[in-house]
């Protein structure tokens, strides 16, 4: 007879058969999530260090100057506002409208971020230099200006 | 939370639904003529990805975005059009100034140039090779009203 500290056996979610399922995850304060399988699996994968999420932080920021250094006189600076979800990289542009060609530039951009930095979800947003305070936390770190700028720099 | 899920046809009506919308809108609300072009794209993306029965949650927008930028068949094309009528959205529905981010004039070449009808094209390109019509709607240009004068 089982007793409770028999272990059960462990029951499997695998991602080529369950990805859609939905599972029900309850917490010590009986909290409730709902999960996908594929959602679990993708959570799992992102369970790494802190050490090293940090060392692909920085290495994403070094992918994230050299774009930007690639879109001369577009972007008057780049604000970073890590939260609990994800990672937003807001792009500030020189110019005082939506800047086509820098979004399109983003979207790029948003692709290496989420498929390559392996730092869990992350986005870039392009946001009025007008107006930041509407859309950006006064938490968010800059990580990047325009050279010549009074706070050019890294 | 309830358990309905849309169907493609009821995707394609919203999208068409939405993209009707813009051309009754005076310039004068260009701010929603540019939220009405996003979630005329939104469903059009939609439709596709139900069409692709594409499993993965998508109905939200962080949920959504992970589906197209990390698949090829959406990240080349629709990604980056639908990216830029994200933010522009974004910006449209918080902002105190949006007409100043986006204005009117340029919703024709830009907004809808580059970023509704790629779109759409690539949408309609796939449920097409999906054999997913009748129901595959045609899309004109859209004709925005003209500016009401002062």
């Amino acid at each position: 007879m089982a007793t409770a500290a028999t272990k059960s056996p462990s029951k499997v979610i695998d991602q080529r058969q369950h990805a859609a399922d939905t599972y029900r995850l309850i917490d010590n304060n009986e909290e409730f999530y709902e999960r996908t399988g594929e959602q679990i699996v993708r959570a799992c994968k992102m369970q790494i260090s802190v050490q090293v999420w940090a060392d692909n932080f920085r290495a994403t920021l070094n992918t994230i100057y050299h774009w930007a250094d690639g879109q001369p006189g577009k972007i008057e600076k780049i604000l970073c506002e890590p939260r609990s979800d994800k990672v937003i990289f807001f792009v500030v542009p020189t110019s005082d409208e939506f800047d086509f060609d820098l979004g399109f530039a983003q979207a790029t951009l948003d692709v290496t971020l989420n498929t390559q930095c392996n730092i869990g979800y992350a986005e870039t947003r392009q946001v009025p230099r007008w107006d930041l305070k509407t859309f950006v936390s006064p938490e968010a770190m800059m990580i990047w200006s325009a050279p010549g700028t009074s706070a050019s720099g890294r | 939370m309830g358990n309905y899920n849309p169907t493609v046809d009821e995707c394609i009506a919203q999208w068409q639904h939405n993209r009707l919308l813009l051309s009754k809108l005076d310039p004068e609300f260009s701010d929603w003529i540019v939220t009405a072009t996003f979630y005329t794209a939104l469903h059009a993306v939609e439709s596709l990805l139900l069409a692709d029965a594409v499993k993965a949650d998508h109905a939200t927008h962080g949920s959504r975005a992970i589906v197209l930028h990390n698949n090829r068949k959406y990240n080349e094309t629709i990604w980056p059009a639908y990216k830029v009528a994200y933010d522009l959205a974004h910006v449209a529905r918080y902002s105190a100034k949006p007409r100043r981010w986006m204005k009117a004039d340029n919703i024709p070449l830009l907004l809808f140039q580059r970023s509704l009808y790629p779109i759409e094209a690539e949408v309609l390109k796939w449920l097409r090779a999906l054999k997913v019509p009748p129901t595959c709607p045609d899309c004109p240009p859209v004709t925005l009203k003209p500016a009401t004068p002062a």
